[in-house]
């Protein structure tokens, strides 16, 4: 059984077709790399596997479970850094892990004590006092993170993760995720940094405009003599462009 | 002077568009809104009539009257259109002065339908000048009060935007509450009287009867100057809010917490609907009711009934519009966390019934203090019983007719003036027998009726709560488009 699975998963905007028929098969404890160019439809299949947008068609399951037919159970089971974070303004970064546990049944003590060592962990702790609205993109970026984090998640989606952190940061997450990873939990994540990619993911497939052109393991690629940047290359293709001569 | 024009083009552009995704008039009760406002309308010409035939004789009541509601029909529009101070905080890392700021924000502000009607109506003042003793006087005056009113409106508006002001202003009207209550204790309506020259209707009064005429003018001119000043002043300051960086340590409210999934909500939405101006009118509402428990030679259980409807009344947009202050990313992570539509419609009447209880319990104290245990429990229940009606028909309101809220903001119904009538009217319904039934029969009869009455109640709470939760988990999109 594969721990996150599609099938002919669909969606339209109007005429637009976001997302034609995904098929993805990813096992338990892996760590998938989802890339393609902006509008190439990776935000929507991650909302339609949260929970957060209805399929036009298909079918999504995690751990087994139809995000359609059981989306409560699903999303018990999953932690999400979304595209837009999905945070409080009126709440402060420490509020917002507070209020998380209970909702997943975490007990007040218990919440407390992840939530700290989450903090620690994100270089957060010092800043858990601040508003939301008045943190940094990147103070808000790892308060959603630590939110999608705090109840220990089977699976977890995350959506642009290192986009807007510090480089420290950013080595503490990568750390985390391969520690997640070796400990059995399956990572979905979308990037536009490549070369993170590369080291981190196990496979990766690159989806442009909703359709998947390339789904591979990153092992394969390597052997192949290429890189993930020149695979994303040369499957999203670049119209011509125009010089800007009047520029500089 | 191009930039500005450039840039209020695009305001106009930003707002019709905005306007039109509504699309026709049935929605948000747009037609019965033009219906009553062309009422008004016809209403405050009878009236500029009647104010045009009396001032040449000296009678100048209607007049005042006129003058005092244009005022007031300024401050209230300007203190809810945070949106367009919003936009212009997006305009600072372009190249415009101070003054093209503020002068984008004079302009934008006329550029919804309502503020025609509003400079229409106040321009309309200058009617029944005309027949004055000093015409000319009288509608330079009549055009240095509009100019007061539409400033200090903008200048109290744009002070709500900062904490410290919020704190000043609240203070302000509490201590002016309690100076017009001193002075009515004091020496009666008369107290007032000495006041009355300084007030600036009575100015324009003076300008178009008084002899001195010109003093009266010249004034007014400096009122409205200092008005137009404190107008820039505070937009200056509004547009650098210097950000609070950290919450406030543990504070009663916080310490305050219940236990799971709809707690944890719950005190999420109370910090919310605290930053909504309109509770705090709840609060002066029940000081007042305490004021006059406290006071009153002889009180009445009536009266307390009265308050606590006063109090429910004053706090209706966190319940007839819950949702109103969430935004896209705010529901997105209710989506994401496993509740129901019906734990998060709980949490929000949870958060409610705090709000309303912080106001309510001083009153019911009292009222027990005051007219005995048994009123105090007649109390209490009448109060839950309400607070179930009103939560009944607000969950219905807040997953059909959703409305963006601002923070420091007062709520607008936005034009849903039928449902919140109705739901006024429904939700102090037990209030109102409650009252009868005080009235009617002894305190022990009506007690045990009033219980029937929360039974009721708590029926039509739980199933508006549960069909209602399914509802808005079907709803939760559209709800998303109509706060974006």
């Amino acid at each position: 059984m594969f721990e996150i699975e599609t099938r002919n998963l669909t969606r339209n905007f109007g005429r637009l077709v976001a997302v034609n028929g995904l098929n993805l098969q990813i096992r338990k404890g892996a760590i998938f790399g989802f890339l393609g160019p902006n509008g190439a439809g990776k935000s929507t299949t991650v909302k339609m596997l949260t929970g957060l947008l209805q399929p036009t068609a298909g079918e999504a399951l995690i751990s087994g479970v139809s995000i359609l037919d059981s989306p409560l159970e699903v999303k018990k089971k999953i932690g999400v850094l979304p595209e837009d974070l999905a945070l409080f303004d009126s709440l402060t970064i420490w509020e917002h892990l507070l209020m998380c546990g209970p909702i997943y049944g975490l007990k007040r003590t218990e919440t407390e004590s992840r939530a700290m060592q989450l903090l620690k962990y994100l270089d957060l702790r010092d800043s858990r006092n601040v508003y939301v609205d008045q943190a940094s993109s990147g103070m808000r970026k790892k308060c959603s993170l630590a939110m999608a984090l705090l109840h220990n998640p089977a699976v977890l989606f995350l959506d642009e993760p290192f986009e807007g952190i510090d480089p420290v940061s950013s080595r503490n997450i990568k750390d985390l995720l391969l520690l997640l990873a070796s400990r059995g939990a399956t990572i979905f994540l979308t990037s536009h940094i490549l070369e993170v990619v590369e080291r981190l993911v196990e496979s990766f497939a690159i989806i442009v405009d909703g359709e998947i052109v390339c789904s591979q393991t990153v092992e394969e690629t390597l052997s192949a003599g290429q890189t993930i940047e020149e695979l994303f290359l040369k499957h999203v293709r670049r119209d011509e462009v125009e010089q800007l001569e009047w520029i500089g | 002077m191009d930039r500005v024009i450039t840039i209020s083009r695009c305001q106009w552009q930003a707002f019709w568009r905005r306007f039109k995704r509504v699309g026709h008039l049935n929605a948000g009760n747009q037609g019965i809104l033009l219906i009553f406002s062309i009422l008004i309308l016809v209403r405050y010409l009878q009236t500029l009539r009647t104010a045009a035939h009396d001032l040449p004789q000296g009678k100048t009541r209607v007049f005042e009257s006129l003058l005092i509601a244009i005022l007031f029909v300024w401050l209230f529009p300007l203190t809810t259109s945070t949106r367009n101070r919003l936009a212009i905080r997006k305009l600072l890392h372009l190249p415009l002065s101070l003054k093209e700021l503020f002068a984008i924000r004079l302009i934008t502000l006329l550029i919804p339908p309502y503020a025609w009607i509003v400079v229409a109506g106040s321009l309309a003042i200058c009617y029944p000048l005309v027949a004055a003793q000093n015409p000319i006087a009288g509608v330079i005056a009549a055009l240095l009060f509009i100019a007061f009113s539409g400033f200090t409106g903008l200048t109290i508006a744009q002070l709500l935007s900062l904490s410290a002001w919020r704190r000043l202003l609240f203070a302000a009207l509490v201590l002016s509450g309690l100076m017009i209550f001193y002075l009515v204790q004091e020496s009666g309506i008369e107290g007032w009287s000495s006041l009355l020259p300084y007030l600036p209707a009575t100015m324009v009064k003076q300008a178009a009867l008084g002899p001195r005429a010109w003093v009266a003018v010249g004034e007014l001119a400096l009122l409205a100057m200092a008005a137009f000043f404190a107008a820039l002043w505070s937009f200056k300051q509004s547009l650098h809010v210097a950000p609070k960086g950290r919450s406030q340590k543990l504070t009663i409210f916080s310490a305050l917490r219940i236990p799971g999934p709809a707690g944890a909500l719950a005190a999420k939405d109370f910090r919310c609907f605290r930053r909504l101006l309109d509770p705090y009118l709840g609060v002066l509402a029940a000081a007042v009711g305490c004021l006059y428990l406290v006071t009153a030679e002889v009180a009445s259980p009536g009266f307390l009934l009265i308050f606590l409807m006063g109090v429910l009344v004053l706090n209706l947009a966190t319940a007839f519009n819950s949702f109103g202050l969430d935004n896209r990313a705010s529901m997105d992570r209710l989506k994401l966390m496993p509740l129901t539509g019906t734990d998060v419609l709980f949490s929000k009447n949870l958060a409610f019934m705090m709000i309303v209880g912080f106001q309510i319990g001083p009153l019911i104290l009292l009222g027990s203090w005051r007219l005995g245990p048994l009123v105090g429990g007649v109390g209490i229940i009448a109060a839950a019983s309400m607070t179930a009606m009103y939560l009944a028909w607000g969950n219905w309101m807040s997953v059909n007719y959703p409305v963006k809220m601002q923070f420091y903001q007062f709520s607008s119904s936005h034009g849903q003036v039928i449902e919140v009538l109705t739901g006024i009217i429904f939700g102090s319904f037990p209030g109102m027998i409650a009252i009868y039934l005080l009235h009617t029969s002894g305190i022990k009869t009506a007690a045990w009726k009033i219980g029937l009455l929360l039974l009721c109640s708590g029926v039509i709470y739980l199933v508006s709560v549960r069909y209602l939760g399914g509802r808005f988990a079907q709803r939760v999109d559209r709800i998303v488009n109509a706060l974006s």
